[in-house]
């Protein structure tokens, strides 16, 4: 038996029938982070008592606890404070910031027995598609080491395609989950605005940020959800609502489900190898029962300005906390207090941070506000509307997850528009606030994974969980494990 | 360069000023909550030691800044 190898919820089946300790589970994943992340580059730091924490889980089980997922191992993107440990947000500014509490999902997860293995790279503060923004180092793709894993979750997904993690949790905002599943050929979903509590996650655009998990197949990724939604009253915009059991029901097919593929998602580039794999993926979705037809989602062609307006004008607004006064970095030549300020963000923040501060701040400036932040806000309504009008006739939604495979590392640095085109596909989604997934759908021509995206109602993940479960057990694509070069 | 980057990026956004929004709604926040209050309780909440470990300096239970005034 290769522990590594094991799905989430044969690692937790194995470990509650005693077959297996938390401990050897652990360290086998710890050994596996040694082996291979010389080459991936997952990780920002290894919890250096996983080990630890792990035999004192095993006493637990010993003693009679248990759950879902007692005992697995998890890791987690770098922008989610776990008391203890450096969250650095990949940026020069929280280089040396230790959190001194527990994000809600770690709290949660911490209460349901998972054992953390380490904090993951990302781009910094989620800003990007591909790890490159990362001020420490940019994380490689499992697949094709010349290439990049997606981001900003790029550290979570290349360590759960990597077999160094079970599980990983990440952040979407306007693809970050989705967009480095798809680019390492496992699964990720983005939960539904006001799902999963935000408290303890670094914030980069709040009204588009969430938490969701990553795994190597959909069951999986089901327990994870499972262990970290629900409402939060840290959280003012965490819904309180029944939690839904994202396992029950996952077997139960497509059988008359209503698909919609929506028409602007695919006609741009017919001959693209991720949209011929979703057309595909179509096809077994109709053999198995359900219902696929075309729909319209009329605005998708301004998703991405509405985006760069909303997110750089929200991040601006969460940046200015990194003064230097109260915690992270400070430069220490300062004069006096401005220069501070100037100095300690000059300093602190990556290109891409500063680039979007800077736009963010000019869009929602007087004289500019209204047509640009306002004009933006509203579009967002038209692009809202879109997903209402399509969900009223049908369940979900199918389109690919990226324009292309993973790109090549450099490919992009140096064309900020050419970047935010890799999320051309995911951005709608957090603007209507709905869930979505990333499933294996194939491979490119050259070996790289593709994905495609499967996008619900609010609060109806379990639905598109169903329908991800059911491609997953008509193909064979997620069986098939990066070789780790 | 930064110039001329966020000089495309704004011409990339001006395809907004296509739509006719006369008359729609802003969308600030997609959850359907507002002003969301809570009790005024007293809650266990960080010591003065935990609020300050990662200022970048501190003297006498303060946060530090250089001076203000030449």
């Amino acid at each position: 038996m290769d522990i590594v190898n094991l799905s989430a919820f044969e690692l937790a089946t194995a470990i509650k029938a005693k077959k297996l300790s938390s401990k050897e589970a652990t360290s086998a994943f710890l050994k596996r982070i040694e082996e291979t992340d010389g080459t991936v580059k997952s990780f920002l730091s290894v919890n250096t008592s996983a080990l630890k924490e792990a035999e004192q889980r095993d006493a637990e089980l010993a003693s009679g606890k248990s759950g879902p997922l007692y005992g697995v191992p998890v890791a987690i993107k770098d922008n989610m404070c776990l008391k203890g440990s450096k969250t650095t947000c990949a940026s020069k500014i929280l280089e040396d910031f230790t959190a001194p509490y527990d994000a809600t999902v770690i709290e949660r997860l911490k209460a349901q027995g998972v054992v953390f293995l380490g904090k993951c790279n990302m781009d910094e503060f989620a800003m990007g598609s591909s790890t490159e923004n990362s001020a420490f180092h940019t994380t490689t793709n499992p697949w094709d080491s010349s290439r990049i894993p997606g981001g900003s979750s790029g550290g979570s997904a290349a360590a759960v395609a990597s077999r160094q993690a079970p599980l990983a949790l990440g952040s979407d905002t306007g693809g970050s989950i989705r967009q480095p599943a798809a680019c390492c050929g496992i699964v990720g979903l983005k939960p539904t605005y006001g799902r999963v509590s935000r408290f303890g996650l670094v914030a980069f655009a709040s009204s588009l940020d969430q938490i969701g998990p990553f795994a190597r197949n959909t069951e999986d990724c089901a327990l994870l959800m499972n262990a970290v939604s629900g409402y939060d009253p840290k959280d003012s915009t965490s819904i309180n609502r029944d939690s839904a059991d994202h396992t029950a029901g996952l077997k139960d097919g497509v059988k008359g489900m209503r698909i919609g593929l929506p028409s602007e998602y695919f006609e741009k580039d017919p001959s693209a190898e991720g949209v011929k794999s979703v057309l595909e993926a179509a096809k077994v979705f109709e053999k198995l029962g359900a219902k696929v037809e075309k729909v319209s989602l009329p605005h998708t062609d301004y998703c991405l300005a509405v985006y760069y307006i909303i997110a750089t004008a929200e991040a601006s607004s969460n940046l200015a906390r990194y003064d230097g006064v109260h915690y992270g970095f400070r430069d220490k030549d300062a004069k006096n207090l401005r220069d501070m300020y100037n100095k300690t963000r000059g300093k602190g923040f990556g290109s891409e941070v500063k680039r979007r501060i800077m736009l963010g701040t000019y869009v929602l400036s007087a004289g500019y506000y209204d047509a640009y932040y306002l004009k933006a806000q509203k579009v967002r309504t038209l692009i809202k509307r879109d997903f209402e009008n399509v969900f009223k006739n049908f369940d979900l939604i199918l389109t690919p997850t990226t324009p292309t495979p993973a790109f090549k590392i450099g490919e992009k640095v140096s064309d900020p528009i050419q970047m935010y085109l890799s999320d051309i596909f995911t951005i709608s989604v957090n603007l209507a606030g709905v869930p979505g997934v990333s499933v294996p759908c194939g491979f490119s021509a050259g070996g790289l994974p593709l994905g495609l995206q499967l996008i619900g109602k609010p609060f109806e993940e379990a639905a598109m969980l169903r329908a991800a479960y059911a491609y997953e057990q008509a193909t064979d694509w997620h069986k098939r494990m990066a070789p780790v070069k | 360069m930064l110039t001329k980057q966020l000089g495309d990026i704004l011409q990339f956004v001006e395809k907004l000023g296509e739509l006719n929004t006369d008359g729609v709604e802003p969308t600030y926040s997609v959850v359907p909550v507002s002003n969301v209050m809570r009790e005024d309780e007293e809650k266990p909440s960080f010591t003065q030691e935990q609020a300050l470990s990662n200022a970048p300096e501190k003297d006498m239970g303060f946060f530090k800044i250089p001076k203000i005034m030449e």
